[in-house]
């Protein structure tokens, strides 16, 4: 079933590549690695035919759009993407003309971690997806799974799967999660109403695992200065070195650079290679913002972004 | 970044990095000055063109290079000499403040004020206020430690 | 290292490991692998610790016990008077004991020594732990589907660089004592063991032989390779991983092998320290010059470069291939940059 969807996609795509004259897609292909697929760019209408689509193209593909980005880009874009090139285009790191967008309906993603930890050493193949449930083939047997149980932390909160002001909106995948009931901040409540020490606690327990790998910063759509804050060494706002200073930093001002712009793709989080629950640290920041200035990242490119802007009625509360 | 070894807790005073606006508070400072006001010696002045000039990695870094506290003070709303960079700060501030306390940093040690050019006796009134404010905290001893988890509240 | 003439094997309840590995960390300084949030990691032992020995490979390499992520290796002091004292780092001469370790991570020790030993100045905190490392390595029964280190001449069952190594059975493990010093290490726990059976002892040498079986392709000609990456360093081929590539440190950090690093020191009034923490080809920041130059400026000359670190210039240096065939990279990189695809690339048809 999915094999019909991806067949037709292909071709959509293809005839969509050719018509419009574009110098590239940007979209995903299979690759060896289990429950992975690789982020491609795709040069000519040829090539498409490795293309697939199948709920582990968990890679945020607005990112590429700086690598790539001269001539006329074609990009399939899930709800995510398309909010993160909205952030692009509010920052003028695109033009909308050069792009030609092909939204597709996103299923929600699976967590990968989640899969293999039900399934260790399990491979792509003997995933099937199909409605609202992932069957997995086991030496036992195949096991039905509720999709809904198998996403994401951050796809499981998405109420923006559906990509809007595209050139080309697609149908639907045969296989779909319910509309998600959580909001991405819903886990950050109930830690703020801890004790500030648990607080405090929980995440230095976090954060001590992190190697100061860069690899949330350099996954995310939205990152993409020349020069980070880490790397300015003269003089220096932190060092490398493993410490919880460094650390805290890092990703405090990580989260301050974000706040207002993050449109909870959750990449950062499926990314770390150490597990870190990102979506409690970027879940506050747009709850937040939320909160204080009634902004929701992503949705209007016409916007002002609101840390780069304000209101004279602006909360006051912390001027002492 | 290493931290200096704190003193013992007895002699312990708050130190605090103020970093205060050239054309309201740190004219409100000179005049608590001047005014022969009498204030804790806690705050070391950090003298910025706005309090918009001011950004989180100023504050994180402050209190990563051995601050308990620090203040920030700029010009009433209003009353900014670039117009409206008070009115920036004051968003990129609460956003701050907020993250802080969820990260389990006390609220006390991140502190924001409006103080004008003709508020000598405000800008004395406001550092003991802090001072004991941070006081009541304790010293802090980096992001993420152990000790941080059960100090002094 | 001296060899012992015959292994000799002993045999430990798993029942009995928990209270072995607690007795083993009062002589020595010792790291297991251990899970810690969602992962599995090598750290210095503790009471309360998770050891994880199931998880293939762990997480995190095993370097980091030789090659931390970040060390100090010196401070100084400025006293009033302007006067500036060196303080060296404590050493010991307490054993370092790797327990648990598979081959791979320990064959990547050889890697590593070829850096740190045997290059024109040996570097001399690494020297200190190598010479105090004693390691009980770990027979692998259940390689990953990206584990490939028989194609890179190793094997789950491989024995060097190990003092022991530790072959786990359906009751306990037999532990094959290899060198003087893992002999050395375990003799005053001997009331742990046990004789291994002739039964337990057959069964361990008959895993030990089969290896484990794997499909992934046949084994690399290193010099095969060397020449067939250096003839093809302007093909397209590295444009297409260059365009997936994030600049992320995961693959390196990742590696058992990669061993870059950078020096920082980090200066006050009244003193600082000098730190080394590991660095990445793969940041665009790690060659760039003072002056602003970046030689290896673009994405594909920084794919480019780790590929070429692992398969020609340490081959060309005389050293040891930059790869051991754990996978780790494979499994972690976010974008499927798959260095078994790079090898196949370069030997097409053995794939």
């Amino acid at each position: 079933m999915s094999e019909d969807y991806t067949r037709a996609l292909v071709e959509t795509l293809r005839e969509a590549f050719e018509r419009e004259g574009l110098d590239r897609w940007i979209a995903y292909a299979p690759s060896r690695v289990p429950l992975r697929v690789r982020p491609t760019v795709f040069t000519s209408p040829d090539e498409l035919d490795n293309l697939i689509f199948n709920g582990f193209c968990v890679q945020n593909l607005a990112g590429y759009l700086k690598h790539h980005p001269e001539g006329r880009v074609g990009v399939l874009v899930k709800g995510c993407d398309r909010r993160a090139i909205n952030v692009l285009i509010q920052e003028k790191q695109v033009s909308r003309e050069n792009l030609f967008l092909a939204g597709i309906p996103c299923p929600g993603m699976l967590s990968r971690t989640r899969l293999l930890e039900e399934f260790p050493g399990l491979q792509s193949d003997q995933v099937e997806e199909s409605g609202e449930t992932v069957t997995v083939r086991t030496p036992d047997g195949p096991r039905t799974l509720s999709r809904d149980d198998m996403l994401l932390p951050t796809c499981r909160s998405c109420h923006h799967r559906i990509p809007e002001d595209v050139e080309l909106l697609l149908g639907p995948p045969p296989f779909a999660a319910p509309e998600a009931e959580m909001d991405f901040s819903a886990e950050v409540g109930p830690i703020g109403e801890m004790p500030r020490n648990q607080r405090a606690a929980l995440f230095a327990d976090e954060l001590s695992r992190c190697i100061l790998c860069y690899a949330c910063r350099n996954i995310c759509p939205l990152c993409y200065c020349d020069t980070c804050f880490t790397d300015v060494n003269q003089p220096a706002w932190m060092t490398p070195a493993l410490e919880p200073g460094n650390i805290f930093f890092y990703h405090v001002n990580r989260m301050m650079h974000m706040a207002g712009r993050c449109v909870a793709c959750g990449s950062c989080e499926w990314v770390c290679p150490e597990h870190i629950p990102l979506r409690l640290l970027y879940g506050k920041i747009t709850a937040d913002v939320a909160e204080l200035f009634s902004y929701e990242a992503g949705l209007d490119a016409t916007l002002p972004q609101p840390l780069s802007h304000f209101s004279e009625d602006d909360p006051d509360e912390h001027i002492g | 970044m290493e931290r200096t070894p704190q003193v013992a807790k007895e002699a312990w005073e708050p130190r605090i990095v103020a970093f205060l606006c050239r054309w309201c508070s740190y004219a409100g400072a000179d005049l608590a000055g001047v005014s022969r006001l009498s204030y804790p010696p806690t705050t070391r002045v950090i003298l910025v063109p706005c309090s918009s000039r001011i950004s989180p990695y100023h504050i994180t870094k402050a209190l990563m290079a051995g601050a308990d506290g620090v203040l920030v003070s700029g010009c009433h709303p209003g009353d900014c000499h670039y117009l409206t960079g008070n009115l920036v700060a004051r968003r990129k501030f609460i956003v701050l403040k907020r993250l802080l306390a969820y990260l389990g940093i006390e609220e006390a040690r991140v502190l924001f004020s409006w103080i004008s050019a003709s508020e000598g006796e405000e800008f004395a009134e406001l550092i003991r206020e802090i001072t004991e404010k941070v006081r009541a905290v304790g010293p802090f001893r980096g992001f993420l430690r152990e000790e941080t988890r059960d100090t002094h509240v | 290292m001296t060899r012992t003439n015959t292994s000799d094997s002993r045999f430990l309840l798993r029942d009995d490991l928990t209270a072995f590995l607690s007795a083993l960390s009062e002589r020595c300084e010792l790291w297991i692998p251990q899970a810690v949030g969602e992962g599995v990691r090598f750290l210095p032992y503790r009471e309360e610790a998770l050891l994880n020995l199931d998880q293939t490979p762990p997480d995190h390499p095993a370097k980091s016990i030789l090659f931390p992520n970040t060390e100090t290796l010196f401070r100084y002091e400025r006293t009033e008077d302007g006067a500036i004292t060196l303080i060296p780092q404590e050493t010991t001469n307490q054993p370092l004991a790797l327990f648990g370790a598979r081959s791979c991570d320990i064959r990547a020790f050889d890697a590593l020594d070829a850096v740190f030993l045997k290059r024109s100045a040996p570097d001399t905190s690494y020297r200190q732990r190598r010479n105090r490392l004693v390691i009980i390595g770990f027979g692998c029964l259940d390689p990953a589907a990206t584990c490939f280190c028989e194609r890179m001449g190793g094997g789950p069952f491989d024995e060097a660089g190990m003092d022991i190594q530790m072959i786990p059975l359906p009751e306990g493990y037999l532990f094959r004592t290899l060198t003087d010093r893992g002999k050395a290490l375990i003799a005053p726990l001997a009331s742990f063991f046990k004789e291994a059976d002739p039964v337990t002892a057959s069964q361990a040498e008959a895993l030990r032989r089969k290896g484990a079986p794997h499909p992934d392709g046949a084994a690399v000609d290193f010099a095969a390779l060397k020449a067939a990456v250096e003839a093809g360093r302007e093909e397209p081929f590295w444009e297409s991983l260059a365009a997936v590539c994030l600049g992320c440190g995961i693959c390196t950090f990742a590696c058992p092998v990669c061993s870059c690093f950078s020096l920082v020191d980090e200066g006050a009034l009244k003193g600082g320290r000098r730190i080394r923490h590991w660095d990445a080809c793969m940041f665009s920041v790690f060659t760039r010059e003072a002056s602003g130059h970046n030689p290896r400026g673009a994405a594909v000359d920084r794919v480019k470069q780790r590929f070429f670190h692992k398969f020609f210039y340490s081959l060309e240096n005389g050293e040891p291939p930059g790869c051991v065939g754990c996978g780790r990279c494979v499994t972690q990189c976010p974008t499927c940059i798959d260095i078994r695809e790079v090898i196949d690339h370069f030997q097409p048809g053995e794939g």
